[in-house]
């Protein structure tokens, strides 16, 4: 019998591949191995989920009957603890070798705490996985005052959470607004008026330089020239890949495991996929480009040949009651660029389009995102636009244009 | 039918299959969704999808 496939780790990027391997091969036994106790799941829900009780019925991307029909082994609270490449093997912690005849690195990556004093505190924590949200959630249920450190996606929807289960909640964001790699300024602006109308507190150019405690319990955090309450500390300053599994091995590494377009490392029968790969130099970090990236390694793995077909990357944030959406080029670059926008402050509304050499290379949608997908299709295209409406800011007349 | 994807999260909207958990038929084509509908994988908005 042929060895089977093995793929590390319980994410989308790994599910997705175990699919696209099954339509294809219905014969080679396949094993997941998860860290976690759980069946994979939907990631993005967890900062939903803070203060909710937990469904795992509805959080499971697939039933277990799912795996079972599909003879796709999944084992449990089971990691990978080495590799070797050479024989064709992983080391699980309960003591199994297992020989593969391929292998995925679908082993995401890990929440990035900052080394400051005091991050090992009780009451200081990430949001990773479901369990991180079991911990959270018992931690803070008698607690009122809580410190969100990074103002990016995963932390004002953290933020937005917290606030809307009666918590006195802070964010202290580095930059000098939030939001930064995502929006202008000024929607960046707008977004924060509204969340502090919901009742959240912001910290901009916030410099946290140690966690504050007491018997080993968090009660302030330090910034450069002052000192904040607080209970509890969560961290969502962004994300590293999980690439000491592959050290002492051959496997080819930068910020993450480095693939090519059929997702292969550099050893072969051995491809990555999700946070933890980098293609092209860039690990994207985000769901539909790991869901992506595992269907074509599934592919791949039984042995068709397709190329990863790039995600733009494009980013989507519902909270403080607003609804916000930007894509591609927002020229921070400090290099010059026209644009045409549209702001409506009575209710909310903000639409900037970035323009270059004519084209428009990126735009954030504020309060309306209706025209997203259509904007988004003609910053694929090229779109040509004329000079008359980029100097009227005519954003009525480019919305015409796009069909 | 056409399907629909997800741009937030790559969910495909099949016209076939419809979003019976959330009270979508199957056979309901992606223009005859309800406007505040969204997304069962992600949550977004029915304007951030896109054709297949």
């Amino acid at each position: 019998m042929t060895d089977p496939v093995v793929i590390i780790g319980n994410g989308i990027a790994a599910v997705s591949a175990a699919e696209a391997f099954r339509e294809n091969d219905r014969g080679t036994p396949v094993i997941i191995l998860s860290g976690e106790p759980y069946y994979a799941y939907y990631r993005m829900w967890l900062s939903s989920l803070l203060g909710e009780p937990l469904d795992l019925d509805k959080l499971y991307i697939h039933k277990p009957e799912w795996y079972a029909e599909l003879n796709i082994d999944v084992w449990l609270n089971c990691r990978a603890e080495s590799l070797d490449t050479e024989n064709c093997t992983v080391l699980s912690d309960n003591g199994k070798t297992i020989k593969y005849s391929k292998l995925l690195l679908a082993n995401g990556s890990s929440p990035f705490i900052p080394p400051v004093a005091g991050n090992d505190l009780t009451g200081v924590f990430s949001i990773r996985s479901l369990d991180d949200v079991k911990k959270v959630n018992e931690y803070i249920s008698d607690k009122e005052n809580g410190i969100v450190v990074g103002g990016g996606v995963l932390g004002l929807e953290v933020a937005w959470s917290l606030a809307n289960k009666g918590k006195k909640v802070s964010v202290i964001e580095g930059s000098p607004y939030i939001l930064s790699k995502q929006v202008d300024e000024t929607a960046s602006h707008l977004l924060m008026a509204l969340g502090e109308k919901a009742g959240i507190n912001f910290v901009t150019n916030g410099k946290l330089t140690e966690i504050i405690g007491e018997n080993g319990k968090v009660t302030s955090i330090q910034l450069e020239g002052k000192i904040m309450p607080a209970e509890f500390v969560v961290f969502s300053t962004g994300v590293r890949s999980n690439i000491g599994l592959v050290k002492n091995t051959p496997i080819k590494v930068g910020r993450g495991v480095q693939v090519n377009e059929y997702m292969q490392t550099s050893v072969e029968n051995v491809y990555a996929a999700g946070d933890i790969a980098e293609y092209k130099g860039q690990v994207y970090g985000i769901w539909p480009v790991a869901r992506e990236q595992g269907k074509t390694a599934g592919l791949n793995m039984a042995g068709k040949q397709v190329h990863y077909n790039e995600v733009v990357p494009s980013n989507y944030l519902k909270v403080f009651g607003v609804e916000l959406y930007s894509v591609g080029d927002l020229c921070k670059d400090g290099k010059p660029f026209d644009s045409i926008k549209k702001l409506d402050k009575e209710n909310n509304k903000y639409s900037i389009i970035f323009i270059r050499d004519s084209k428009p290379v990126g735009a954030v949608l504020f309060g309306d995102t209706k025209p997203a997908m259509k904007i988004s299709k003609a910053i694929k295209s090229n779109l040509e636009i004329p000079e008359e409406i980029i100097r009227n800011n005519d954003f009525e007349g480019l919305l015409a244009m796009l069909q | 039918m056409q399907k629909w994807v997800c741009s937030v999260c790559g969910y495909v909207y099949d016209p076939e299959v419809g979003d019976p958990e959330n009270g979508i038929a199957p056979g309901t084509a992606f223009e005859d969704i309800p406007e505040d509908w969204v997304c069962p994988e992600c949550g977004a908005g029915k304007d951030m999808f896109e054709e297949a």
